[in-house]
């Protein structure tokens, strides 16, 4: 394959492209579910190559399932004449930073390999996980999935970079539904990691099937808290969705020059001196793990905000250029038919010094708010999470009251400025999450707890 | 577009018969998009992207197995096929599976267009020049980011061992829209718009002039004191969380899991009796969901899923239909949007192209008929579908007061349940508009909606 892709390099060069790169791409990815004791398999791949053709400051992306010479050549003539066509309409001309080329193959960490489990194994474990939901009289219904995504890309340059890298992310994840009469209850509780089946040592199914059911029934009979302005102590999950959603995206460089709210805002205070918030191409088994971008630049690690200091913001080569800044290598495609985009990787605001114990004293009465749903935000900073259960805070402790997960609201930069603490440990997980700007990618975050003050959208 | 596939894929049938598989779907799905991207207050990267996939499916002894592939050889799609059954001889059987059966499928002209097929992606620039003139004529604060307005051609063809033999192809042109306004002082929120179109007749000239003013109002948005009260929702609130929840409550399938809301409820009133939701797959001023035959072959129809507020009927697959020797009734679904997808096994019920009636009130007269209220663009929260309890942020909103649009405002959240609110009807708008590219609605007045703010 990578004869190919020189062989292609080589021939967009004679075509008097500025830049050129390709892409080679092969992802396998496999759902194997149980629904009701429906059993399901979804397995499949999606292989191809493509290509980006710089010239005269337009750029020219195109894409094919083939990964023979001849139709490469014919997709890099494509973008070429795209990148021509485009090029007299284009007011503000494309030129990429440098960087520094490398030859490398990156293979994300794993002890059982994906690929040397069958599938029957896979299969026999969710049949015998689900036996667990049989002890739930109340659980009507329920999901038990394990997936797995196996990528192999190869992406080079006309500068010199030639980048294999192989990445294997298995997923586990339960709902259950709790039902009795009307009243109709759910509650979802996943992990994901860049590792191998040993995830499944970790977390195995009967856990999190059990763990669902369990949350599922508490959630019948409770109600949404109040809403407004409440203290609470958010958990790893809730605190990384607001450092991914909230911050991480204004920090993108491509909705910074759009006008996010942290334009023009680099050295001043955007939040409390409590918080820290980093993107890191490899921490341990996130799910991010991205060793080089899709761009082929090598990944640095991030410290977005220091101290409630805005100190940098997350690139492409591009950006780079434009802002003037050190590429991050945040670029990042999800398939070989995307263009890879100012993407996030493992996003997280860095542990504090307070126990779980003491967060709730300094919150004194508010809610402990755990497990996801989803969340969103725009460049405004403003964001929503929702959230699966709330446990009540008073007099500095946790109660027996337990209430359905609100959804929280806020300016993320104010509700980080009313940090009152955070927690010592570290913990990334967003479960089956995917981070869906315009195209998928693969992205954990978390963080310490996080005590502040945030806006529930409540009963 | 398919060129020599569907010949492989009648080898590859013949193959899995001689390999004992007891029956075979094999689902093409082909898409051809020509892309231009806007950023900031210029034209992006130019794309052209084309895939022809292929989803197997094997149904062996009551088991199923699924795999797909983008390589389209017959070596390669038998070998899907291998797979597809190891994992049906694994799996335990499942009630009611089974493949559609062969039928009539009524032609369905006008959502193939071969001039705009063949459009040059020069006029696909000069649509995305249009806009941004449209939204910096209206201030020079206002940028675009991840915005593309893209020309897709697609096809699907399914075949399978009972002798379903159908395809379709389909263009349509279709933009994602966003505008950002921002100074020194201020970043406004995110305001977007989609379009869809079956030919090349939108203004983009006026999109962005409206996404514009939109991206202003964005910067001048004032705090709101908390109250209950009606709420309009436009096109975009109404499909989410609205639509949503409306489609999957009428699902077969979740009513035969328990978890459909309105489960025990057919042929009991279930909302306001001027609540009317029909599905309209032969309407070519619809959506994308447009089409005459399924993701499993079988042929689609017009049908009333609430009438006069009353739960006329669940939307089946052939699964769901065969649990309850029932015909389907065409709604097997592998992905939401206008382009097919080839990797998702039809596992989703949803109405085709979704329609809730309009009501006798025009827009201005909903407005005007509001002493205290919001107007919603678009809603961004957690949405629970068993239950219809949302929650979250209302975006693009404005305040109400005295049958007057007043002011833009933030930071409102906004929670109650669809179930409830399509029961609390206080107004229909005459207008249609298509949310999403899916689903065709009138604006509609909910009461007694809980409005929190910071």
């Amino acid at each position: 394959m990578k004869d190919v892709i020189l062989k292609g390099i080589e021939y967009g060069k004679k075509l008097n492209a500025d830049f050129i790169d390709v892409r080679y791409q092969n992802k396998y990815v496999a759902n194997y579910q149980s629904q009701d004791g429906e059993l399901t398999a979804n397995t499949g791949s999606r292989r191809g190559l493509c290509t980006r053709v710089l010239f005269n400051g337009a750029l020219g992306f195109a894409s094919t399932t083939s990964i023979e010479l001849k139709d490469l050549k014919t997709i890099i003539e494509h973008a070429t004449k795209l990148a021509k066509g485009a090029a007299e309409s284009k007011k503000e001309k494309i030129t990429f930073a440098d960087v520094k080329s490398h030859t490398d193959k990156a293979i994300s960490p794993r002890i059982k390999s994906l690929s040397d489990i069958s599938v029957e194994q896979k299969i026999n474990m969710i049949k015998e996980a689900e036996k667990v939901y049989k002890d739930y009289e109340d659980i009507k219904s329920y999901t038990l999935g394990y997936d797995e995504i196996i990528d192999h890309r190869i992406v080079g340059n006309n500068e010199g970079t030639l980048i294999e890298q192989a990445t294997m992310i298995p997923t586990v994840r339960a709902l259950a539904i709790a039902s009795r009469e009307t009243k109709i209850a759910p509650y979802q509780e996943a992990w994901s990691k860049a590792k191998g089946f040993e995830l499944l040592d970790e977390h195995p199914l009967s856990e999190l099937a059990k763990f669902a059911s369990e949350m599922a029934l508490k959630n019948l009979e409770a109600e949404l808290p109040p809403g407004g302005s409440t203290n609470v102590v958010i958990d790893h999950t809730s605190v990384g969705i607001i450092a991914h959603e909230a911050v991480g995206h204004c920090s993108e460089a491509d909705l910074v020059e759009a006008g996010s709210f942290l334009k023009g805002k680099i050295g001043q205070k955007v939040c409390s001196e409590l918080v820290t918030m980093i993107d890191e191409p490899v921490i341990d088994d996130g799910s991010g793990w991205l060793m080089y971008d899709d761009e082929g630049t090598k990944g640095r690690k991030v410290e977005i905000i220091k101290d409630g200091v805005l100190t940098d913001f997350l690139n492409n080569r591009f950006y780079a250029a434009k802002m003037d800044m050190k590429p991050t290598g945040n670029a990042r495609a999800f398939n070989f038919d995307d263009e890879p985009l100012v993407r996030m990787r493992n996003t997280y605001i860095a542990p504090g010094d307070m126990t779980e114990e003491e967060l709730f004293e300094v919150v004194k009465d508010g809610l402990f708010v755990t497990g996801m749903m989803n969340g969103s935000a725009d460049t405004s900073g403003e964001f929503m999470v929702g959230t699966g259960q709330a446990i009540e805070i008073k007099n500095g402790k946790l109660s027996d009251k337990v209430f359905v997960g609100p959804t929280m609201t806020g300016n993320a930069f104010e509700v980080l400025s009313s940090t009152m603490g955070i927690g010592k440990e570290l913990k990334l997980n967003i479960g089956t999450g995917f981070c869906g700007k315009e195209q998928a990618a693969k992205v954990d975050a978390g963080g310490g707890l996080l005590a502040c003050v945030v806006i529930l959208g409540g009963n | 577009m398919f060129d020599d596939a569907l010949d492989i894929g009648n080898k590859v049938l013949k193959y899995c018969t001689k390999k004992g598989m007891e029956s075979a779907e094999i689902y093409f799905a082909y898409n051809n998009q020509k892309q231009v991207l806007l950023d900031g207050t210029s034209i992006g990267t130019q794309r052209a992207k084309e895939e022809l996939g292929v989803g197997i499916r094997i149904i062996h002894e009551g088991s199923e197995g699924f795999t797909s592939t983008n390589i389209i050889t017959q070596e390669a799609i038998q070998k899907s096929a291998d797979e597809a059954f190891v994992v049906a001889k694994l799996s335990p059987k499942i009630e009611g599976i089974g493949f559609a059966e062969k039928q009539n499928v009524k032609p369905l002209e006008g959502i193939y267009n071969e001039k705009l097929a063949n459009l040059d992606v020069d006029a696909i620039i000069t649509d995305g020049l249009d806009f941004i003139k449209g939204f910096t004529s209206i201030d020079s604060r206002i940028k675009t980011t991840l915005s593309s307005i893209t020309l897709s051609t697609s096809g699907v063809a399914i075949q399978n061992s009972n002798g379903v033999n159908v395809d379709r192809k389909s263009v349509n042109y279709q933009a994602g829209l966003i505008a950002i306004a921002s100074d020194k002082e201020k970043a406004g929120a995110f305001t977007f718009e989609t379009t869809f179109s079956r030919k090349r007749e939108t203004n983009f000239t006026e999109v962005g002039e409206k996404l514009g003013k939109r991206a202003i109002d964005g910067l001048n948005q004032e705090l709101l004191k908390e109250f209950e009260g009606p709420v309009i929702f436009r096109s975009d609130a109404m499909m989410n969380p609205v639509g949503f929840v409306l489609a999957l409550a009428v699902s077969a399938d979740w009513r035969q899991r328990g978890t459909s809301f309105w489960k025990d409820r057919l042929a009991d009133k279930v909302a306001d009796e001027r609540l009317q939701l029909v599905d309209k797959p032969f309407d070519l001023s619809g959506g994308g969901g447009i089409k005459s035959f399924d993701a499993e072959g079988n042929p689609t129809k017009d049908i009333d899923i609430v009438k006069d507020g009353v739960l006329q009927t669940f939307l089946h697959n052939q699964q769901t239909a065969n649990k309850e020797k029932l015909k389907p009734t065409g709604n097997a679904t592998r992905s939401f949007g206008a382009n097919p997808s080839f990797t998702q096994k039809p596992s989703m019920i949803l109405p085709n192209s979704p329609w809730i009636l309009a009501g006798d009130m025009t827009e201005d007269e909903m407005i005007a008929d509001t002493k205290k209220g919001l107007i919603v663009h678009n809603y961004t929260g957690t949405v629970r579908f068993q239950n219809g309890i949302f929650s979250g942020v209302a975006k693009g909103a404005y305040l109400i007061e005295d049958g007057e649009i007043t002011v833009p405002v933030t930071g409102v959240s906004i929670s109650g349940n669809v179930f409830d609110l399509v029961n609390n009807i206080s107004g229909i708008s005459k207008e249609y508009h298509l949310a999403n590219g899916y689903l065709t609605t009138p604006m509609m007045k909910f009461d007694g909606i809980k409005v929190s703010t910071k």
